[in-house]
């Protein structure tokens, strides 16, 4: 059976996120991108901003872009459903770029993530299409390249995007 | 009406920070909006959030991080704190030098109600801000020598916390029953042209 999704280098994805000029990370941790925080966290120039809740993650990320920076989050699935209110009132209502990349934590890479049985992976998608948050695969090593999409889209259209990462990083 | 019988009024609050704001960019939320506004302090460094309650603190910090050389006031209410208690965790934790938060602790939630803010019975807010890692907390429930313990606490460098008691609200200037509320996006356009090169 083919897979749905793999782990990716999380060198790929910190390169990536580079080339994009990201000044900060702003994260509540994700099991799925432990390598990718790790990496994050060693990276000489990148700044890793940690807090308590993803409600928080959305806040700081608005003060950073109203203060010139360029943020983006690193948050789980559950942490998504979690920051909904301060999506809706910072992100969308404010138009402030807000780039997440998301653990599909409980995500089966033998099945899609709407075929998933469990409801913190198969109502993602859903959701985000019903907010109207436009969303990017990482389930295979030339996604990456999605990581340029998902940023630009964020910053040219002052919306929040998604990138969903569906297996661990490796 | 408020929880505390002893205490300063929201609009003694509002002037005793507006003596020391100088340059200060601030972010106001819920009971100190309106009376900031009063006062004229709603100006082009000023950001007024309405709803999104709890997130003033946050947005605070990720402006004090963006900007090191200014001063970052944010002027939260404590129903509007208790809704994100663990910021004080993540400020404690990043420690930015230049980020005051003030809180309007009144012990109540006003627009709905007057229902008691949870902990307001007998939670110390300036104890769990020290414990969180800011590095200096003060509470404020007198005018008599306020104004001097403030400009020395700033002078010491943040983060601080600085835990006003409200005992009531004092008379605002216009007195607006309604206060008009500019969309968020269209502050942070305004704040950034002031703010960004």
């Amino acid at each position: 059976m083919p897979k749905h999704c793999v782990g990716i280098s999380a060198d790929l994805i910190l390169q990536a996120i580079l080339k994009e000029k990201i000044t900060h990370i702003v994260t509540v941790p994700d099991t799925h991108q432990k390598t990718l925080l790790t990496a994050i966290a060693e990276h000489p120039t990148l700044k890793l901003v940690e807090v308590c809740t993803e409600d928080e993650v959305v806040a700081v990320i608005t003060g950073l872009f109203i203060g010139g920076c360029k943020p983006i989050a690193l948050i789980q699935n559950a942490g998504f459903y979690a920051c909904l209110n301060s999506l809706r009132g910072l992100s969308l209502d404010a138009n402030i770029p807000t780039c997440m990349l998301i653990g599909e934590y409980f995500r089966d890479p033998d099945s899609s993530s709407r075929d998933n049985p469990i409801r913190v992976v198969n109502l993602m998608e859903p959701t985000l299409d019903i907010w109207g948050i436009r969303y990017w695969r990482l389930d295979f090593p030339d996604d990456v390249a999605q990581i340029s999409n998902a940023i630009s889209h964020a910053w040219d259209n002052s919306v929040p995007t998604a990138i969903l990462i569906g297996s661990p990083t490796q | 009406m408020t929880k505390h019988q002893n205490g300063i009024l929201r609009t003694e609050a509002v002037d005793l920070i507006c003596g020391v704001r100088g340059h200060a960019i601030s972010i106001t939320t819920m009971q100190a909006t309106s009376a900031w506004r009063a006062i004229g302090q709603n100006d082009s460094r000023n950001l007024e959030l309405i709803g999104s309650m709890g997130s003033a603190a946050g947005i605070g910090l990720g402006l004090a991080i963006s900007k090191p050389d200014e001063m970052i006031f944010v002027l939260d209410g404590d129903g509007s704190l208790v809704m994100q208690l663990g910021t004080l965790l993540s400020v404690g934790t990043a420690r930015p030098s230049n980020l005051v938060h003030f809180v309007f602790n009144n012990g109540i939630y006003q627009t709905s109600g007057e229902q008691k803010v949870p902990g307001s019975e007998n939670a110390d807010l300036s104890k769990i801000a020290l414990a969180s890692g800011y590095k200096i907390a003060i509470t404020i429930d007198t005018l008599q020598g306020a104004d001097s313990v403030l400009r020395e606490t700033l002078a010491q460098g943040g983060p601080i916390f600085v835990n006003l008691i409200i005992s009531g609200q004092g008379e605002l200037n216009n007195n607006p029953t309604k206060i008009e509320i500019i969309p968020f996006a269209k502050q942070v356009l305004h704040l950034q042209k002031v703010l960004l090169p």
